[in-house]
């Protein structure tokens, strides 16, 4: 059973136990650490946050790879904070570099746009950019251990109305169907002589606008035949399940992980309190 | 069927969404874009289909923010009412308008131009304010390039109006318009402060909130003019004759 | 004892001018199987509805009449109320799935039944054996199945809830020939083993005479003709008239005064006498059309897709002007991949592609889509605008054509293919025959040298499919090349110039119809020959004199001589 990001970009945690953990453990786990970011401003306690996102990944056996699919994200985060810190706003320190790249006479007064780079800033980048890193790793961790089914059961062992269930299980359906028709009907554009990289660029606004119809027709039709399919069978949006055939009971493993998970909360709520 | 749509188009919007950013991004701003096809979808999909379209636009936004932009759950959690925000506006305005949607054009030309000066004219107009709103009170030539740009971009978002009252029936092309004019910068307010100002914790600086601001409202305009008008044209017939058009919230 | 029956039903859908079921009386008997039939547009899948409570609970229209199923007012009792003991299984298999497992699929099916966790367990081990699937479905993906599974995993979903009433809504249309036969095998196991009343719309006449019971005829909304498949079948020119194609061994009988005669057994049972006749059948090797220059020709293109799969491992073909070639074999043998190589969509990995003798990589887009045209199996994909004439004039637009020639170009393919009069309508509202002659116009329009059509017949009625392959044919004739990806094997063959089989990223055969038909690659493709081929080769005639329709048969027997019937082979 692919996992969201294994269904996206084929990145999955391999622990089985933990890919068998209740699907309340495998969501709240993850946002126990990004709750946690709040309280972690000082570099040290960011760093001490990514090791904890790390340590979390390196347990479900969430693959390295995976970071590889948010490098670009990454580095232009990291990039963007430090120009955050140097151009957008000035942070007193010690300046370690500046120059003046525009200089404007305005009537009341000089405006000059700095880059100033100060070893205050430099620390405050650092600390946004180690909790970049558990920001990205806590949803990382989020994303490559759940399953489609681990939502739609969790929703239906819950007693929630179908329409819930039903609605994130065509979610992710969905995400299926449109990618395929995305790219078939692009094909299809290319067929009858689109050519993208060649058309300026108010050509392509057209095309794409082009595009969309089709896409949003096959989603009605989709739309219309898939609720007929559910209407024959009786299953009505409000109505829930009667049967407990999804029974997904917490076991002592799950209620070991939300225990850590809320330690490390709690811990990082204190540090931050005390700091 | 209309929770059957929903889901469809909440997975529509989020695949265009992460398309988007990847294709044409903020730089610096993961999940920004500045030409966010996605919101084509949801905006449309809350006129037709009410609060559906809102959610879907909250549910796709909450994804995108997961993967690829790498915020945490929390963060995506709050971050997200943005574009729950940018599909309830215009719900909001085409029923204060009391406004069908019916959007069969009867002069195409009219309704060309409309999208070319109005998104031309609000462009304008952010910048200029943005520009008086950070240096204003430097005097000229700040003052002088906001002057312009307000006359400029005032005159022809109020050409493109007249020619969107033109294009078809006047009450939904001018809802549109405004819809358009108002979802963007309140929906771009909310997303550029919850990723620089307040979140749990917010993921980018606080400097950076104009640059993401001005990113994010210019991408919205574009798109919404461009690409929401052509899809209001297009299918407004097919959710109507579908039966999935709603009167109410929901239903 | 009537498990449902039908009273003067009247049924308009919203926005719709005309009635889609015109006063229709019907009723079905209790342990029966009743086979529907009748042309696209004849009212089969809105009667369907109308069975189930969907029509008019849950889709907007107008209503007149009174449907009693089961003992239940479709008008009064809900929906959910009548799916408890009825269930209906659509055309399309991917459309029934909403969950991520085959196991959580049925599952689903079974909860407004209220059972018990045990009860819901063992009925769904007991449905997927009755389909012939094992438990290792049970984890697995219905979209990752193969088109007989699927639809064999949503029959499997209805019979689970153990319904007094089957609707089975065309469950083998959209299916390949092997698919097909797992879906035929299931209901065969499903017939023998369960005692349920059985509503069977079905376009395929075999099927049909194999499963039914009674057969009834709809036409524009109403019942046209009704009576057991031997009687029904035997009124052949009625039949046609309705847009039913009959067996063609029931064709057969009823021009030779045999009698009724419905099922492949029977005619081989009544003419066995004839066949010295048969034997003096010389039918030529039915060659077709002369064949012009080479448009496409493909040399030993490989074709792998991201993942690994090895669509294609050398294959090699001539795609020539003025004739008609039909591109066959199962799914999964290259058909598609190779059609989109020879229409530029999809780079080979090694190998040569050439066109009108250039490679194909010197071609603009712009060029080798006006001089290669592609149709893809779903219209839907390739609509891409608000009217149906700015969809026949987009293509022209693109290339910078003046408007008036635009206009002239448009208007003239939209009479060829018999939209003249739909231009200002939405395509989303065509029928899908429609949407099918926009998509062809579409491209028509662009006036190339070749036209790949992929799967043009899939779900169609055998009048539309008849049409199609005559246009096609009539396209070849004016000097294009054009190639057809089919499963329509006995439609295929009378109009086809050439037979191309492909298995396993390979071309394994190449020829005329005839001797492909006869020779081992046709099992090997595994297609499924004309029935009247089969009759004659079940009959022990040399194969390689075989006739391969009922108008060659009947030549060969000295019956109804004179010009070949529209499609004939020379």
């Amino acid at each position: 059973m692919p996992t969201i990001l294994g269904e996206l970009v084929g990145a999955e945690a391999r622990s089985r136990g933990y890919m068998n953990l209740h699907v309340l453990s495998k969501v709240f786990l993850p946002l126990f650490i990004s709750l946690s970011l709040p309280f972690a401003r000082q570099p040290l306690q960011a760093l001490a946050a990514a090791l904890v996102s790390v340590a979390a990944c390196v347990a479900a056996g969430v693959p390295l790879s995976a970071m590889k699919r948010y490098l670009a994200v990454i580095i232009s985060l990291v990039a963007f904070i430090v120009l955050a810190f140097s151009l957008f706003a000035q942070v007193p320190g010690r300046v370690l570099y500046e120059v003046t790249l525009v200089s404007i006479h305005a009537q009341r007064g000089v405006v000059e746009w700095k880059l100033v780079i100060t070893d205050t800033g430099l620390w405050y980048s650092a600390a946004f950019i180690l909790r970049v890193f558990a920001m990205v790793l806590s949803a990382v961790l989020l994303l490559a251990s759940v399953t489609d089914r681990d939502l739609v059961w969790g929703l239906l062992s819950l007693r929630a109305p179908f329409g819930a269930s039903v609605a994130a299980s065509l979610f992710f359906r969905g995400i299926h169907f449109f990618v395929s028709d995305f790219y078939t009907v692009r094909e299809a554009m290319m067929a009858r002589g689109v050519d993208f990289e060649r058309s300026s660029l108010a050509r392509r606004f057209r095309l794409y606008s082009n595009a969309l119809i089709p896409l949003l027709s096959l989603m009605v039709t989709r739309s219309y035949e898939v609720s007929l399919a559910l209407e024959s069978r009786g299953i009505a949006p409000g109505s829930r399940s009667a049967s407990g055939y999804h029974v997904y009971r917490l076991r002592p493993a799950d209620y070991a992980v939300l225990a850590v998970g809320a330690s490390v909360l709690a811990a990082f709520i204190a540090w931050g309190w005390l700091a | 069927m209309h929770i059957v749509t929903f889901a469809f188009a909440t997975a529509i919007a989020y695949v265009l969404g992460v398309v988007s950013s990847l294709i044409f991004p903020v730089l610096g701003a993961p999940g920004v874009s500045g030409l966010y096809v996605a919101a084509a979808i949801y905006v449309p999909l809350g006129v037709w289909m009410g609060m559906w379209g809102a959610l879907a636009g909250y549910i796709s936004c909450f994804f995108l923010g997961l993967y690829p932009s790498g915020y945490s759950p929390l963060q995506s959690f709050v971050w997200s009412w943005a574009d729950f925000i940018e599909a309830l506006v215009p719900l909001l305005i085409f029923k204060a308008f009391r406004a069908e949607p019916d959007f069969t054009v009867r002069r195409p030309r009219a309704a060309r131009l409309m999208v070319l000066l109005i998104t031309v004219g609000s462009v304008l107009l952010l910048i200029g304010i943005v520009v008086q709103v950070l240096w204003g009170r430097y005097g000229a030539p700040f003052t002088t390039f906001y002057a312009a740009s307000v006359y400029t971009g005032t005159a022809l978002a109020l050409a493109g109006v007249v020619s969107g009252l033109l294009a078809g029936r006047p009450r939904p092309w001018l809802a549109l318009v405004l819809s358009v004019l108002i979802a963007s910068p309140l929906s771009g307010l909310w997303g550029s402060w919850t990723l620089t100002r307040f979140n749990f914790p917010p993921p980018l600086p606080a400097g950076a909130f104009w640059p993401v601001f001005v990113g994010w409202v210019i991408g919205d305009l574009i798109v919404l003019y461009v690409f929401s008008t052509a899809l209001f044209v297009a299918l407004t017939p097919v959710f109507r004759r579908t039966g999935l058009l709603v009167r109410g919230w929901w239903a | 004892m009537n498990v449902a029956v039908v009273e003067d039903l009247w049924w308009r859908y919203e926005g719709r001018e005309d009635y889609a079921l015109r006063g229709l009386s019907l009723e079905v008997r209790r342990g029966e199987v009743l086979a529907v039939m009748g042309h696209s547009g004849a009212g089969k899948t809105t009667l369907a509805l109308a069975m189930t409570g969907i029509i008019p609970q849950r889709v907007p229209g107008e209503i007149r009449g009174h449907v009693e199923v089961l003992g239940l007012s479709t008008l009064r009792a809900d929906v959910a109320e009548i799916a408890r003991r009825a269930s209906i299984v659509f055309e399309d298999p991917e459309v029934q799935f909403v969950m991520s497992t085959v196991e959580d699929e049925i599952a689903l099916a079974l909860e407004p039944l209220r059972l018990s966790r045990d009860e819901m367990r063992r009925r769904v081990l007991w449905s997927l054996e009755l389909v012939g699937l094992d438990r290792g479905f049970l984890n697995r993906s219905p979209l990752q199945l193969s088109g007989g599974e699927k639809q064999r995993v949503a029959i499997a979903a209805a019979v689970a809830r153990e319904p007094e009433l089957l609707i089975l809504d065309e469950p083998t249309s959209d299916l390949d020939p092997v698919g097909k036969e797992e879906v035929v095998a299931a209901l065969r196991r499903l017939r023998r083993e369960l005692d349920m009343t059985v509503v069977l719309i079905e376009h395929e006449p075999e099927y049909v005479a194999e499963f039914a019971d009674r057969v009834v005829v709809l036409r524009e909304g109403r019942v046209a003709m009704e009576g057991g498949p031997g009687e029904v079948f035997s009124r052949v020119d009625e039949l046609r008239s309705h847009g039913v194609s009959p067996p063609e061994v029931s064709e057969l009988a009823a021009r030779l005064g045999l009698g009724p005669v419905y099922r492949l057994e029977q005619a081989v049972e009544r003419l066995r006498g004839s066949v010295r006749a048969l034997r003096a059948f010389s039918p030529g090797d039915g060659g077709g059309a002369a064949a012009g220059e080479t448009i496409v020709e493909c040399r030993e293109v490989r074709y792998d897709y991201p993942g690994g799969v090895q669509a294609l491992r050398g294959a090699s073909l001539e795609v020539r002007g003025g004739e008609l070639m039909a591109l066959v074999g199962p799914n999964g043998s290259g058909k598609t991949t190779l059609a989109k190589v020879m229409a530029g969509l999809l780079r080979p990995s090694a190998g040569e592609v050439r066109v009108m003798g250039r490679r194909i990589e010197e071609y603009d887009r712009l060029t080798l889509s006006s001089t290669v045209a592609y149709v893809y199996q779903n219209p839907d994909h390739q609509i891409f605008n608000k009217t149906v004439y700015e969809e026949v004039a987009f293509g022209l637009r693109l290339r910078g054509l003046p408007e008036g020639e635009v206009r002239a170009r448009a208007l003239r393919a939209l009479e060829l293919f018999g939209l003249r009069g739909l231009e200002g309508e939405h395509p989303f509202f065509l029928s899908k025959g429609e949407k099918r002659r926009l998509a062809l116009a579409s491209v028509y329009v662009l006036n190339p040298r070749a036209l790949i059509v992929d799967e043009p017949t899939t779900g169609q009625d055998a009048r539309f499919s008849e049409s199609l392959f005559a246009m096609l044919r009539g396209l070849a004739r004016e000097g294009r090349a054009v190639v057809v990806v089919t499963h329509s094997i006995p439609l295929a063959a009378r109009y086809a110039d050439r037979f191309v089989v492909m298995k396993g990223g390979r071309v394994i055969a190449s020829g005329p119809p005839r001797r492909v038909l006869t020779s081992p690659a046709a099992d090997e493709g595994r297609l499924t020959r004309p029935q009247a081929l089969r009759l004659a080769m079940a009959l022990g005639i040399d194969s390689g004199q075989a006739p391969l329709s009922v108008e060659e048969l009947l030549r060969a027997l000295g019956v109804g001589s004179g010009p070949a019937a529209p499609g004939e082979q020379a």
